[in-house]
């Protein structure tokens, strides 16, 4: 037995014993005259049931009458010859005669027919199916078009046009009625018509209504936060367009810092200027450059100056903190400036701190947050204060001024303060120029090596006018002591080095101070004797440099002409003892030879 | 003028227009005459429809608002009549001077200190 599928679905089983060949003996196709008596007689049982009805008469009329041999039986006993014959017309005829071919007493042979039974149960009822849903299909696609496209299948559309077929619910009603109902059904919808007419037109009034509310909302909160906007911008901020890092909505953000005015501090001075969607207005958040919310601790600078007053340190000056932050009318803006000027403050104690650690070698020292200088008996005390706008005390320095002299510093400390901040604007200005120009190796170097000339310049020029009070003071011991032997003329040129005058009105901090003492000294032998002083420092502006250079002339002649002057001497010094020592033995040469 | 503006210009006829149509289309629609109850339905339904696509339209022209200010406020480059100037040469000396004096007065200290040589 051979199982195939055919071409149409179905199962189709046929049966050719010749295709075997003789070798071949199929166990189920039994020859039935060579069939044991032990073999024979259950089979006729299964055939007959019982022997009790099989007598003589009926099996010679069933001989005669071969037709009727099926008739006591569902199968009759050579049924199993008539596969063996020619090939049968129709797959249906097949499954029938493939039917009564079955021997029921074989349990496989049961099983195959039910599985035939079944799967062309499965198969009609595929069928049923797809036909009701081309049905169905047919049926929507007046009304939905699409849905029914992707379920008919191709044959039915093929044949009958999408939409081809429709429904209406029939009414159960006769004619009349219907009219009827129909007269009464209009003057209903004509009512119901209008209510719902009514009841739309009422609905959008409120709609609008609303709507115009809401807008004209929306209008005010527009208008007040562009309003704002526009006073920022008019206040000459740079806007720019960001994200909120609170809810990542849409903001406009300002920068408020001093990035793009050469400053290369690590806050550039960033803020989000949140609008309030309740009113429209806008709030000022100062965000970091990773575009995250912070809340910044106002700082300010604060420069205090104690003396030495009979033994003891005691306060002399102090700087206040003067801006009120109330310059514009606008919150918004002095909000800005408020946080523009603690971003200063901030900068320029970073810069300051960062110079102080070269300095503290020469009695610099810095303490958490305070920056202390101590010199010529002075204590300088830079200090970053937190801010507390409350606190109006501190702010004024109302408990400091109660003597002359805890106050007699106080301009001084102002000074030293406006000197800072002038200095640091200087080195932006410094860093601006670099950036504009055009980008070299020299540049950049200059850029990444480039620092703030603010605390070296104070301390240098405090320091040279030490020096320069020092070195007077030495020149004239020293022409005292020589005056009765000598003629002698003191000419001192203070910051020699500022009269070539360059483009930078802050030269004096920015070069190294040079000041010059020149001394002539005429003997009695009319000798003359040029001593050079040069008063500097070097790059860290703290340094004493004296530059020592005497020249002697053997006439007044040569002199004045600066003709065969003999180089007596040329040296560097850093200690004032040392150069009083070697002018002294100088003149004293001088004046004996 | 540019192709922006052209745009946006189209966007605001557009949307004025769309508007004046569907508040034409609200009062056809009101008329009640002898239509099927179903057409009626539908017709109360389109009635709210207009009105709300009327309203969408105005908020569109709102936003268009904003985001004209948008582009004004961030989009245009200022142009600062300051920032060219060039100092004068009398103007940078008398800075010069007066920081001269600035860093003197800082450099120098009050004769109630006391000085001595180091």
């Amino acid at each position: 037995m051979s199982n195939m599928i055919s071409s149409n679905g179905g199962f189709h089983i046929d049966l050719d014993p010749e295709a075997y060949g003789d070798t071949y003996k199929d166990p189920f196709i039994q020859d039935e005259d060579k069939l044991t008596i032990a073999e024979l007689i259950p089979r006729i049982l299964i055939e007959r049931k019982s022997f009790l009805n099989v007598t003589e008469e009926s099996l010679r009329e069933e001989i005669d009458n071969p037709d009727h041999e099926v008739v006591p039986n569902d199968e009759g006993p050579e049924s199993e010859e008539i596969p063996n014959a020619e090939q049968l017309e129709s797959d249906k005829e097949i499954l029938l005669s493939e039917g009564n071919v079955v021997d029921l007493s074989d349990p496989l042979e049961i099983f195959q027919q039910q599985k035939l039974d079944l799967s062309k149960s499965i198969n009609s009822a595929l069928n049923e199916t797809s036909l009701s849903l081309d049905f169905v299909s047919l049926l929507i696609s007046a009304v939905k078009p699409n849905v029914a496209k992707s379920t008919i299948s191709p044959h039915l559309s093929k044949s009958a046009p999408l939409g081809s077929l429709n429904s209406d619910r029939l009414s159960t009603q006769t004619d009349e009625e219907d009219h009827k109902k129909k007269v009464v059904d209009l003057k209903d919808t004509a009512k119901v018509g209008h209510g719902w007419k009514l009841e739309a037109l009422h609905k959008i009034t409120t709609l609008f209504r609303e709507a115009s509310v809401n807008l004209n909302e929306q209008v005010l909160k527009e208008r007040r936060y562009w309003n704002m906007i526009n006073s920022v911008l008019s206040n000459d901020e740079v806007l720019f367009k960001t994200r909120d890092p609170m809810n990542n909505a849409r903001a406009i953000g300002v920068k408020y810092g001093y990035g793009d005015s050469g400053s290369n501090f690590h806050d550039k001075g960033l803020a989000i200027l949140r609008k309030d969607n309740q009113t429209g207005e806008i709030s000022f958040n100062p965000i970091t450059n990773a575009n995250k919310l912070t809340s910044k601790i106002y700082r300010y600078i604060r420069i205090k100056i104690l003396s030495e007053i009979d033994g003891d340190f005691m306060l002399t000056g102090q700087s206040v903190f003067e801006n009120k932050f109330n310059g514009s009318s606008q919150p918004i803006i002095n909000d800005i400036e408020k946080a523009r000027f603690f971003l200063f403050e901030e900068d320029l104690f970073y810069q300051l701190t960062r110079e102080a650690k070269s300095l503290i070698n020469y009695n610099v020292s810095i303490i958490s947050n305070k920056i202390i200088i101590e010199i010529n008996n002075e204590i300088i005390e830079i200090e970053s204060v937190v801010y507390d706008e409350n606190n109006d005390d501190e702010l004024n320095n109302y408990y400091q001024n109660i003597n002359t002299y805890s106050s007699i510093n106080n301009v001084k400390c102002q000074l030293v303060l406006n000197y800072f901040k002038i200095m640091l604007c200087c080195y932006y200005k410094y860093n601006l120029k670099l950036k504009q120009k055009i980008p070299t190796s020299l540049t950049k170097w200059k850029q990444s090596n480039s620092h703030p000339l603010i605390l070296r310049p104070l301390l240098g020029n405090i320091r040279h006018e030490l020096n320069l009070k020092n070195m007077q003071n030495i020149l004239k011991r020293l022409l005292a002591k020589f005056k009765d032997s000598l003629e002698c003329k003191l000419d001192v040129r203070k910051f020699a080095n500022l009269e070539h005058r360059s483009e930078n009105p802050f030269q004096k901090s920015i070069e190294r101070p040079v000041s010059k003492f020149n001394i002539i000294l005429k003997s009695k032998t009319k000798e003359y004797l040029k001593i050079d002083v040069e008063l500097t420092t070097n790059e860290i502006f703290v340094n004493l440099i004296i530059n020592l250079n005497i020249i002697k002339f053997k006439s007044e002649d040569e002199y004045s002409n600066n003709l065969n002057g003999v180089n007596v001497l040329q040296i560097n010094f850093n200690d004032f003892h040392e150069i009083e020592e070697c002018l002294d033995w100088s003149i004293l040469t001088f004046v004996s030879g | 003028m540019q192709p922006r503006s052209i745009a946006l210009l189209q966007k605001i006829d557009s949307n004025v227009e769309q508007m004046l149509q569907k508040f034409q289309d609200i009062f056809e629609v009101a008329i009640n005459q002898e239509k099927p109850k179903e057409l009626l339905a539908v017709e109360s339904l389109t009635i709210e429809s207009d009105a709300l696509t009327i309203i969408r339209l105005c908020q569109d022209l709102l936003s268009i608002s904003r985001s004209l200010k948008e582009t004004w406020c961030l989009g245009t480059l200022k142009v600062n009549e300051k920032s060219d100037i060039t100092w004068e040469k009398d103007e940078v000396n008398k800075v010069f001077d007066q920081f001269n004096a600035l860093t003197d007065r800082i450099a120098q200290f009050e004769n109630k200190a006391s000085l001595t040589t180091i």
